[in-house]
C-alpha cells in the first residue's frame, strides 16, 4: 500500500513537474512573442507619430493655399456668396414651370428671377 | 543516516511518538520488522517536509506572482498606449488638433570606419542620400582609423531607409529624439523652442516645460492655425506695401478670452532659432510695449461715458488748440467747431479726449486703466510679457496724453484684451493661450456697465462706418473700431517721420464674438494712400481682409444688406435716437 501510494505521488510528482516546465517554456515562448509584439507596436506607433507630424506639414495652411489656386482656382468666400433660406428663389411644382414665364401675366418683371434652378434641372434630364 | 540514527538509539521513536509511549498501549515491535516500520516513517516524514517545503516555495512564488510582480505586468500591458518615444516631450497641438510640435525619434548615422571596407564605394553611394555632406568628405571620413565618426545627425525617415537598402558594412544608427515644428515659422513666437536636450527655451515650450515633460497628454493651444496663417498672410501684405519694419496681430475671442491668432513679423523657423536675428524672435503682441496712440481713446471715451461725466448728447468745442505748460495739444484733422461724443470719437479728436479725461480725472483714468489690465503685465502663459511703461508721477499732462494714448506703453495682448473688456458688455475676461475644457467658463470681473459697452460698440461701429476706419468695413460683418496712428518714441523724443499704425476693432458689432488688432510699425506712405500711413490706410484694410476670410472658417454668417443696415439701427443706443452726423 504504502510502496502504491509512493509510485502514485511519484508519479504525480513527475507529471507536475513535467507540467510546470512545459508551461514554463510555453510562458519563456510567449514573453518572447510578446516582447516582439510590442517591438512591432512600438515600431508602428512611431511610425504613426512621424506620418501625423508629416500630415501636419503638408497640411501647412500656406501650402494648402497654393496647391488649392494652382489644381482648383478657388478664392476665399465673399459675403455676398452667402445667402439665406429667405433669398432663395421661390420653389415652383415642375408642371407650373414648363409654360414660358414671360407669357404668364402674374410672371415675375425680371425674367433672369424666373430661369434657374428648376429649368436648368430639367434641361439636364 | 536514518537508519544508523535508528540503530543506535533503539528505544527511541524518530517520529517523537516515544513521549507517548508510557501513557498509551503501543505495540512495540522488535528485530527486522521494527527497523522497517521505522524506515518508512523516516521517509515519510522526509516526504513530507520535501513536499511542503515545495509547496511553501510554490505559494510563496504564487503570492510574488499574483500581487507582486503582477501589478508591474498590468502595468506592461498597457504599455503599447504609453509613451512611443522614451523621454518623450508631449505634443503641443491648435485648437482644431494640428501639431504645432512634436517629438519624433531620429536615427543619426555614424560608422566604424575600421569595418567599411570600400571607404570610396560607401561614400558614393552615401553622397547620394545624405544632404550638405559631398563625397570627397565622406571619403575622408570612412578612410580615417578611428573606431567612430559620425556621418549625420537626425536623418530623415527616407534618408534612414535608403541607407538601410544600401547595406553598407560598418555603418550603424544611433536613436535620438529631436523636436519638430511641422508648421515651421507660423506660430514660432507662440510655441516657442527648444535646446538640444528638448528643454523648452521660449514660449509655450518654456512656460509649460515641465507640463509637457511629465505627460503624455498633448496640450492643447486656444490659436487656430487657419486664423493665424490668414493674418499672417494680410499683416505680410501690409508689411510689403507700406515697406513697414514689423508688424503684430491678435484675434482674441471676445466671450473666452482665447488667442486665435498672435502674429509678430518678422517671424523665425523655430527648428534654427540660432540663425534668426534678435528682432526676428522678440515676440510684438506679448513682450513688446507700444504707445498705441488713438485706440487709447475708446478707454478713455467708455469711462467717461460709464463715470457718467458726459453723455452721448454731450460735446466740446474743439476749434482751439489746448495748451499746457510747454506742449500743445492739437487734432490730426482739426474741424474747428463744436463736436459731439460720437463725432469726436469717431473723427478721433485729440482735443475733445482730452476735455472728457480731464472731467473725468486722474484717479479715475488710473482706476478704469488699472481694472482693464493695463497697469500690470499681461497674465498671458507666456514668459515673453512686457511690463506696460507708465507715467510717475501720474500729473495731470500725463492724464491727458494718456487719453489718446501717448505717455503710457502697452502690449498689443493688453490693449486687445481691453477692448474685449469694452465690447463684452464690460465684463472682463482674462486672455488665454490654452484652450479652455469643454463646458469651462473664465470667472468675468465687471468694469464698465452693459449700458457703457452697448454705446461704446455703437461708437466703434460708426467709427469704421464714418469716421477714420473706414478701410476697415467688411461687409456684412458690422466691423466696429478705432484706429490708431501713435508718432514713435526715438530716444527722449517723438520721431516725427517714424509711426506704429494701428486699428483695433470687433465684429460683428450687434453680437461681438472676435477683438482683431493689427499693427504696422513704422509704415511709409505711398502714392496709393497720397503719402499717408495712419491707421485707417495702413491697417484697417489688412484687417477688413482678415475678418472677410476668417469669418466664414469660424462659422460667422455674414449679414445681406438690408439686415445688416437694420442691425445697425438697432445699435444705437435709446439716448442717441435720431443722431445724425453733421456735414463733413
Amino acid at each position: 500500500m504504502t510502496r502504491l501510494m509512493a509510485t502514485v505521488w511519484l508519479l504525480a510528482a513527475g507529471i507536475a513537474a513535467l507540467g510546470l516546465f512545459s508551461v514554463k517554456h510555453r510562458v519563456q515562448g510567449l514573453e518572447r512573442a510578446l516582447v516582439q509584439e510590442r517591438q512591432a507596436i512600438q515600431e508602428v506607433r512611431e511610425g504613426i507619430d512621424v506620418l501625423q507630424a508629416e500630415w501636419s506639414y503638408l497640411n501647412r495652411p500656406a501650402e494648402i493655399a497654393r496647391l488649392a489656386s494652382k489644381h482648383l482656382g478657388f478664392v476665399p468666400l465673399e459675403a455676398e456668396q452667402f445667402i439665406g433660406f429667405e433669398e432663395l428663389p421661390p420653389w415652383r411644382a415642375p408642371g407650373v414651370d414648363s409654360s414660358p414665364p414671360n407669357s404668364s401675366p402674374q410672371g415675375p418683371a425680371n425674367p433672369a428671377d424666373a430661369t434657374p434652378l428648376l429649368a436648368s434641372a430639367e434641361t439636364r434630364q | 543516516m536514518t537508519r544508523q540514527t535508528a540503530n543506535s538509539t533503539p528505544h527511541l521513536n524518530p517520529c517523537g511518538l516515544d513521549s507517548l509511549s508510557e501513557r498509551q498501549a503501543l505495540v512495540v515491535l522488535e528485530g527486522s520488522a521494527k527497523q522497517a516500520l521505522e524506515t518508512g516513517r523516516t521517509r515519510l516524514l522526509v516526504a513530507g517536509l520535501v513536499f511542503t517545503l515545495a509547496f511553501f516555495v510554490i505559494a510563496v512564488r504564487l503570492v510574488d506572482v499574483s500581487l507582486i510582480t503582477g501589478t508591474a505586468e498590468a502595468r506592461l500591458a498597457q504599455g503599447p498606449s504609453g509613451p512611443a518615444t522614451a523621454g518623450a516631450r508631449a505634443d503641443i497641438l491648435d485648437r482644431n488638433g494640428t501639431i504645432l510640435a512634436t517629438t519624433l525619434p531620429t536615427a543619426s548615422l555614424y560608422a566604424n570606419p575600421r569595418e567599411v571596407r570600400d571607404p570610396r564605394g560607401a561614400a558614393r553611394q552615401l553622397a547620394r542620400v545624405l544632404t550638405g555632406v559631398s563625397e570627397a568628405e565622406l571619403t575622408a571620413k570612412l578612410d580615417s582609423e578611428r573606431a567612430f565618426v559620425w556621418l549625420q545627425r537626425h536623418l530623415t525617415p527616407r534618408q534612414h531607409d535608403a541607407i538601410n537598402r544600401l547595406g553598407i558594412p560598418g555603418l550603424d544608427f544611433k536613436r535620438e529624439t529631436k523636436r519638430i515644428y511641422p508648421q515651421g515659422a507660423l506660430a514660432a513666437h507662440v510655441v516657442g523652442f527648444t535646446d538640444i536636450d528638448n528643454r523648452g527655451l521660449a514660449g509655450i515650450e518654456r512656460s509649460f516645460d515641465e507640463v509637457l515633460l511629465g505627460t503624455e497628454r498633448p496640450l492643447q493651444l486656444s490659436l487656430d492655425l487657419r486664423v493665424q496663417h490668414i493674418l499672417t498672410e494680410e499683416l505680410l501684405a501690409a508689411m510689403d506695401e507700406f515697406r513697414a519694419i514689423g508688424a503684430a496681430g491678435l484675434v482674441l475671442d471676445v466671450r473666452s478670452g482665447e488667442v486665435l491668432a498672435s502674429v509678430s513679423l518678422p517671424t523665425f523657423d523655430p527648428a534654427q532659432p540660432g540663425r534668426a536675428v534678435t528682432e526676428a524672435r522678440f515676440n510684438r503682441t506679448s513682450l513688446g510695449i507700444y504707445e498705441m496712440g488713438s485706440v487709447f481713446k475708446i478707454f478713455t471715451t467708455a469711462m467717461a461715458l460709464d463715470e457718467g461725466v458726459v453723455t452721448l448728447a454731450d460735446g466740446y468745442d474743439v476749434s482751439k488748440p489746448i495748451r499746457v505748460a510747454r506742449y500743445v495739444i492739437r487734432d490730426f484733422k482739426p474741424k474747428n467747431r463744436w463736436l459731439s461724443i460720437p463725432e469726436i470719437f469717431i473723427y478721433s479728436s485729440n482735443i475733445g479726449t482730452v476735455h472728457m479725461a480731464m472731467e473725468a480725472g486722474t484717479p479715475s483714468q488710473r482706476a478704469y486703466l488699472e481694472r482693464l489690465g493695463l497697469t500690470h503685465p499681461s497674465g498671458v502663459e507666456l514668459p515673453e510679457v512686457g511690463d506696460p511703461l507708465l507715467p510717475s508721477p501720474w500729473r495731470e499732462i500725463n492724464t491727458m496724453t494718456i487719453s489718446y494714448g501717448h505717455g503710457m506703453a502697452v502690449s498689443p495682448l493688453q490693449l486687445a484684451s481691453a477692448v474685449a473688456t469694452v465690447v463684452n458688455d464690460g465684463e472682463r475676461i482674462p486672455a488665454t493661450l490654452i484652450k479652455p475644457l469643454p463646458g469651462e467658463r473664465p470667472l468675468g470681473e465687471r468694469v464698465f456697465s452693459t449700458k457703457t459697452s452697448k454705446a461704446m460698440r455703437w461708437l466703434m461701429r460708426l467709427g469704421v462706418q464714418h469716421g477714420t476706419g473706414r478701410k476697415a468695413d467688411a461687409a456684412g460683418f458690422l466691423v466696429g473700431g478705432k484706429t490708431g496712428t501713435a508718432d514713435k518714441v526715438t530716444g527722449r523724443r517723438y520721431a516725427s517721420d517714424a509711426n506704429i499704425s494701428s486699428f483695433v476693432g470687433a465684429f460683428p458689432m450687434d453680437a461681438p464674438r472676435y477683438v482683431i488688432f493689427a499693427m504696422v510699425d513704422e509704415p511709409k506712405g505711398h502714392d496709393g494712400t497720397f503719402g499717408y500711413a495712419t491707421g485707417g490706410w495702413v491697417a484697417a484694410p489688412a484687417v477688413r481682409r482678415t475678418v472677410e476670410r476668417m469669418a466664414p472658417l469660424v462659422g460667422l454668417e455674414p449679414r445681406s444688406g438690408q439686415v445688416a443696415e437694420g442691425l445697425d439701427q438697432g445699435l444705437i443706443p435709446a439716448s442717441a435716437k435720431g443722431f445724425t452726423l453733421a456735414a463733413h
